[in-house]
């Protein structure tokens, strides 16, 4: 990850805002700088607890978050932001290593995954992807308003 | 969001040429069988995304799938031919893809399932990233 590319396939979440979930501090902070790159805002949080907070205060367009975390956990996270918002954007963390975790998430309607250990492309596939729904999404909301 | 899932049924629905149809299905169901196992998965946990999503009722697809290994397009032939029947549109592919993510996380997601999702998604969109 330390050779990541910016340059190449970000260029859709420079216009969208991220809020960024991760507890552990090196993990944190790779990710962040990556994301500062890319996205037109990245707001961190340290947990669930503090996720929810930022994530009432700041609105982002995508939640990315682990699982395991301590206060409240990113399943309890994402359950109370899609009890906010159902339509919420949110790609989890996870190695597939915690089957009723995923069960939970898939029935939260979550269907983004970033898988562990993190691959630089997919990574940005997967926040790409994300971006794309999110302007078709806007893109159809403007139509109907029309 | 739930609503335009059923353009690709739609799509299908309104497909003049019955062959075509048949064809568009069959790539489909083929895609999405190398994403989720069904000889090891129960079939029917399927059936109704099948039938919701691909307009394939569950003796059609059964058809399909024993002809599957017959079929001579390989991978990055289907995903090119779905492509060009979805106009190379890029909204119309990724309803299409989150289709089959339905798929990929119907049965609690795997990370076999959700990696195979991920290689397919990308050799879609690969122009459009």
């Amino acid at each position: 990850m330390n050779n990541y590319n910016t340059q190449g396939n970000t260029m859709r979440l420079k216009n969208f805002t991220i809020l960024y979930v991760e507890d552990d501090k090196t993990t944190q902070e790779l990710i962040q700088e990556i994301l500062n790159c890319s996205c037109k805002e990245v707001f961190v949080a340290n947990d669930g607890q503090e996720g929810l907070a930022l994530y009432k205060e700041k609105s982002p367009d995508i939640v990315l978050s682990d699982i395991a975390m301590p206060n409240m956990n990113g399943l309890e996270m994402s359950s109370a932001i899609k009890k906010l918002n159902p339509n919420q954007a949110i790609a989890l963390f996870t190695a597939f290593s915690e089957p009723t975790f995923l069960k939970q998430a898939t029935e939260l309607d979550i269907s983004t995954y970033i898988l562990k250990p993190l691959d630089e492309e997919q990574f940005f596939n997967s926040l790409n992807f994300m971006a794309m729904e999110l302007e078709y999404s806007m893109n159809n909301s403007e139509k109907e308003t029309l | 969001m739930e609503n335009n899932l059923n353009k690709i049924s739609d799509l299908i629905n309104n497909q003049n040429n019955l062959e075509d149809e048949k064809k568009f299905k069959i790539a489909s169901a083929s895609l999405v069988c190398s994403i989720v196992d069904l000889d090891l998965d129960n079939p029917k946990k399927y059936c109704s995304l099948f039938q919701e999503k691909l307009n394939l009722p569950q003796e059609e697809f059964r058809q399909i799938r024993n002809n599957i290994d017959n079929d001579t397009l390989n991978m990055e032939e289907k995903i090119n031919y779905i492509k060009s029947e979805l106009g190379n549109n890029m909204y119309q592919i990724m309803e299409f893809l989150k289709i089959l993510n339905k798929f990929a996380i119907a049965n609690g997601c795997t990370q076999k399932s959700y990696r195979e999702f991920e290689l397919i998604r990308d050799k879609f969109l690969k122009e459009f990233y």
